[in-house]
């Protein structure tokens, strides 16, 4: 475990000025990565999984997102120094990324070869011709029955799980060290979902990248990832291995997710599924204190007037809760 | 591709038989006699029978809109009251110079309006962007009419410029072709012609294509600001394409279906415009032909005139249709 | 994303608590483009109700002694004649102050006439649909076959000219905007289960059209009806300057216009000041109409 990681996130903080005051979507965020595993970032919408991930591909609309303060180190190259045009190498090439929405993330007026093509010709410098040869092999490597037809198709001819395929493939075109996945499978039928993620991990093993996989379903997370990151207002409220979170969930937020999912809550609450009351604070206008502590079942007063630190609890992960904390 | 475009076009017949029926209607039944009108008040009980016989309106209306119909789809539009020439060799004579201005104006509303719209999108809230949509405001409400006057005043009067009126001066000789004079002048090679005509038109274009570059700006801008929100946009990004492949491939691309919509819509503003500009600058085309046609009471050349105007109009539609299934994938054709 | 959408869904639900006017009227005044719309449209129907007091002279008073006067700030420009004086020696800022109230009334009767014929048949259409719709959207579709200025021409040539006859053309040509507008919504509307109640409960069509169904779209009949006003006295300066509306001596802009245009070479004053007028009437009319839209229906915005 020497190795040195891929990602590495150190107190990132992105902010939104808005009309009506600053929106703290990310708030000191530290996690890192290794080559060829998956981390997931679990939370509610609204966290900031998804301003995380764009912040380190650096596409936060600014204005009026501002990444504040944090840094982010990728393969030993401080991305926040970067200009705008050294950044564009990386993108799409060194890291790419995949969308939640397949049906609006391609482009309806061109073709899906050309699309997966642009980016080869664009980092790789190939020729038009061989560029949409190697889409033919990616669009077979995702699964997609015909590729040499298929890759002249537009958008609107494919079904919701084609398209997501066409993304992953068109993720995959510069063979990248990191992907990026932003819910990629929350738009899709439940059957079609399984059949990506399994598509996502047999890739991770074959070409090695390393993946971040952005979900509100710790379902997901127990079947692909190996490190868990689980969000909250944005910020981190727990990280730990797959395994260990899962035997040993801490955070009155992490067991709310767990027992709101079918079959993965604790023993005694197995038999009944739960919601957490409530919803997400918004973020011009964070609760004093801890940020979940208005829908948390085990708030003591303490809780409203402090905020915890992100400690290792009883030796085992990190978790920011005064139920470890003295 | 075929079909559909055969499609439309059988979709327009209905709409160009009704207009037909209207202009026909109207000028048969509106009070007064087009043959008293044509005559004057003291006309004579003798020539005017005969003249409403010449007219054929003695007979039933159905009648005479049958005769009409039946001339019509032969091509013809009957002859001119005022100069009994055939009113289809009248129009073939006063086209070509409508069609050049038209044709002059448009291209410079749509490479000057989506330029602008296209910059002003992509840097919102810039000066450019202030500045461009103020001045298309003010294009929009443009009473284009007295721009030609204030134009003039300015280019003509005060800075002696460019020429006042008119297509080509009278020392220069053309041999018609087209009877397109910028292209006639360069297929022939005459570089004077050409200058001359190029100077004759620019007024008379520009006052034409300001309100239709203005709204083609608006438009393009609006649509692009969409687009650019779109999530396609964002995978764009991703990939790591610089922003000008963004703009003009990407969004582009997309923010032109509806701005193909609007231009073809600017073409009913353009014939209309037509009819005043030609009249400011004494183009002779064929809306200050209509008008003279109007002023004189010929009635048959004004519904010669309207029919044609009317059939070109919806033509362009037609093709502005099969362009946006063009350029729209998700049509199908 | 996420977290925008936050922010986003916030913003909304703050603004849920004010009532939908007070709202409308808030994003009015944020928009400061409509509210300059608001003042110009607001400074040309004070000129148009008041402007027999305001103007300095008779519009229609010549005097030989007076003729082509350059504007106050030219040399022998003539006292009392602030914006100088056409070739009758007439007063040009009185007639153009009385011209602002010949063009609000064509704007309210050629709109009225567009917006009633075209509210009755655009309802008539989407309510009782079949064969009516079809005749009435064929009758729309062929108005909208030819420039609408040129079709206000023709029916001005066979109507004979007249500031009048030019007011019937204008409003005419304009009657399918608003049917299209009216029509969509009852369409829309009529299958709406308070419709249905409504006509369970025995209400009338008429009762049914009019209480029930048009208010639904009035917001977007409203912006059309400011911006009807701009393309009205746009219209109707453009058949005026061709002779076929508003006849000499008529204070009407695009007339003055036709009456300056043999004078451009001596007097540029004659057909400038006119022509402005139209211009910033105009531009009022549709700054309006634009915020208006902003405004009312945010769905309509572009």
């Amino acid at each position: 475990m020497t190795q040195q990681p891929l990602l590495t996130v150190d107190g990132l903080s992105t902010y939104f000025y808005t009309d009506r005051g600053v929106a703290k979507a990310v708030c000191d965020v530290s996690y890192d990565i290794n080559p060829g595993e998956t981390l997931g970032v679990v939370g509610e919408s609204g966290c900031g999984k998804s301003v995380t991930s764009l912040s380190v591909m650096r596409l936060i609309p600014e204005p009026p997102g501002k990444i504040v303060s944090g840094k982010i180190t990728f393969d030993g190259q401080d991305l926040l120094s970067l200009n705008e045009r050294q950044m564009r190498k990386i993108r799409g090439n060194k890291i790419s990324m995949i969308f939640q929405e397949p049906m609006t993330s391609l482009n309806p007026v061109f073709r899906v070869g050309d699309q997966i093509a642009e980016a080869i010709i664009l980092h790789e410098g190939l020729s038009h011709k061989a560029a949409l040869e190697r889409a033919v092999d990616l669009l077979k490597q995702v699964g997609i029955p015909s590729p040499e037809s298929r890759v002249y198709d537009y958008p609107h001819q494919m079904s919701g799980g084609m398209r997501q395929r066409v993304m992953i493939a068109m993720a995959l075109a510069c063979k990248p060290k990191l992907i990026i996945a932003d819910e990629p499978t929350t738009a899709l039928d439940v059957t079609i979902q399984a059949q990506i993620l399994e598509l996502m991990d047999k890739l991770r093993e074959e070409t090695g990248t390393a993946i971040q996989l952005i979900t509100h379903d710790l379902g997901v997370i127990a079947e692909t990832a190996q490190k868990v990151l689980v969000m909250y207002a944005g910020r981190v409220v727990e990280q730990a291995d797959v395994k260990d979170l899962f035997t040993n969930p801490m955070h009155p937020y992490t067991r709310g997710l767990m027992r709101s999912i079918p079959g993965l809550g604790e023993q005694e609450e197995r038999e009944r599924l739960e919601t957490i009351p409530g919803v997400v604070p918004s973020l011009l206008n964070l609760p004093k204190g801890c940020r979940f502590h208005d829908r948390c079942r085990h708030a003591m007063e303490r809780c409203a007037l402090e905020e915890p630190e992100l400690k290792i609890a009883d030796g085992k992960h990190p978790v920011r809760c005064w139920l470890y904390q003295e | 591709m075929l079909y559909f475009i055969l499609k439309k076009l059988a979709q327009v017949i209905p709409t160009l038989l009704g207009l037909s029926v209207l202009i026909f209607l109207m000028i048969h039944m509106v009070p007064g006699d087009p043959a008293e009108m044509m005559l004057g008040e003291r006309a004579n009980e003798n020539s005017l029978r005969e003249l409403r016989h010449q007219l054929g309106l003695d007979q039933p209306l159905y009648v005479q809109y049958g005769k009409f119909m039946g001339r019509l789809v032969q091509g013809d539009l009957g002859r001119a009251l005022r100069t009994n020439e055939k009113i289809t060799k009248e129009i073939k004579e006063h086209f070509p110079a409508t069609l050049e201005l038209s044709m002059v104006a448009i291209i410079i509303a749509i490479v000057l309006g989506m330029l602008a719209g296209i910059i002003s999108a992509t840097k919102q809230y810039s000066i450019f962007d202030y500045g461009s949509m103020l001045l298309s405001l003010v294009g929009v409400s443009m009473p284009i009419f007295w721009l030609g006057l204030v134009l003039m005043i300015i280019f003509s009067i005060k800075l002696a410029w460019l020429p006042l009126s008119g297509r080509l001066s009278y020392d220069i000789v053309l041999e018609p072709i087209t009877n397109l004079y910028l292209v006639d002048s360069l297929l022939q090679g005459n570089w004077a012609a050409f200058k001359d005509a190029l100077w004759h038109i620019i007024m008379p274009a520009i006052t034409l294509s300001t309100v239709p570059m203005a709204i083609i700006a608006r438009m393009t801008r609006s649509s692009m600001l969409e687009v650019l929100r779109q999530d396609y946009i964002r995978t764009a990004k991703a990939k790591g394409l610089a922003p000008r492949i963004i703009h003009y491939k990407h969004a582009l691309r997309n923010a032109l279906i509806p701005v193909v919509t609007i231009i073809g819509l600017q073409f009913s503003i353009l014939l209309g415009g037509a009819i005043l500009t030609e009249t400011i600058f004494a183009w002779p085309g064929i809306g200050s032909w209509l008008l003279n046609a109007v002023y004189a009471r010929d009635f048959n050349a004004v519904q010669g005139g309207t029919m044609l105007i009317a059939l070109v109009f919806v033509l362009i539609n037609v093709l502005v249709d099969i362009t946006y299934a063009w350029i729209n994938p998700r049509i199908k054709v | 994303m996420s977290c925008t959408q936050t922010a986003n869904t916030t913003t909304d639900a703050s603004c849920k608590s004010r009532s939908p006017l007070a709202e409308a009227l808030l994003r009015l005044h944020k928009n400061r483009t409509a509210l300059v719309g608001l003042i110009i449209v607001a400074v040309f129907a004070f000129l148009a109700i008041f402007g027999h007091w305001i103007a300095p002279h008779d519009p229609l008073e010549q005097s030989l002694y007076t003729k082509l006067k350059p504007p106050f700030w030219m040399p022998k420009a003539a006292d009392g004649f602030l914006l100088g004086t056409d070739d009758f020696g007439r007063d040009l800022l009185s007639r153009i102050i009385y011209g602002a109230r010949i063009s609000m009334l064509v704007g309210v009767v050629s709109v009225s006439i567009s917006l009633v014929i075209g509210t009755i048949s655009g309802a008539i259409a989407g309510f009782y649909r079949g064969w009516v719709d079809i005749l009435i959207m064929r009758v729309m579709d062929i108005l909208l076959a030819i420039p609408s200025i040129l079709l206000a021409i023709v029916i001005v040539a066979f109507l004979g000219p007249s500031l009048q006859n030019a007011m019937i053309a204008i409003g005419v040509v304009s009657i399918p905007r608003y049917a299209r507008i009216v029509r969509g919504s009852v369409l829309e509307e009529y299958s709406k289960d308070y419709v249905q109640a409504a006509r369970a409960l025995g209400a009338s069509d008429t009762r049914l059209i009019f209480l029930h169904i048009l208010p639904n779209c009035l917001a977007p009949l409203i912006v059309q009806t400011t911006l009807g006003f701009a393309s009205a006295i746009l219209e109707a300066a453009a058949l005026s300057f061709l002779g076929l509306g508003a006849q000499p001596p008529t204070p009407e802009w695009g007339a003055m216009l036709a009456g300056g245009r043999a004078l451009i070479l001596r007097a540029w004053w004659v057909v400038t000041f006119p022509g402005i007028m139209i211009l910033l009437a105009v531009l009022g009319f549709n700054l309006l109409g634009d915020g208006l839209r902003d405004a009312l229906d945010p769905r309509l915005r572009d």
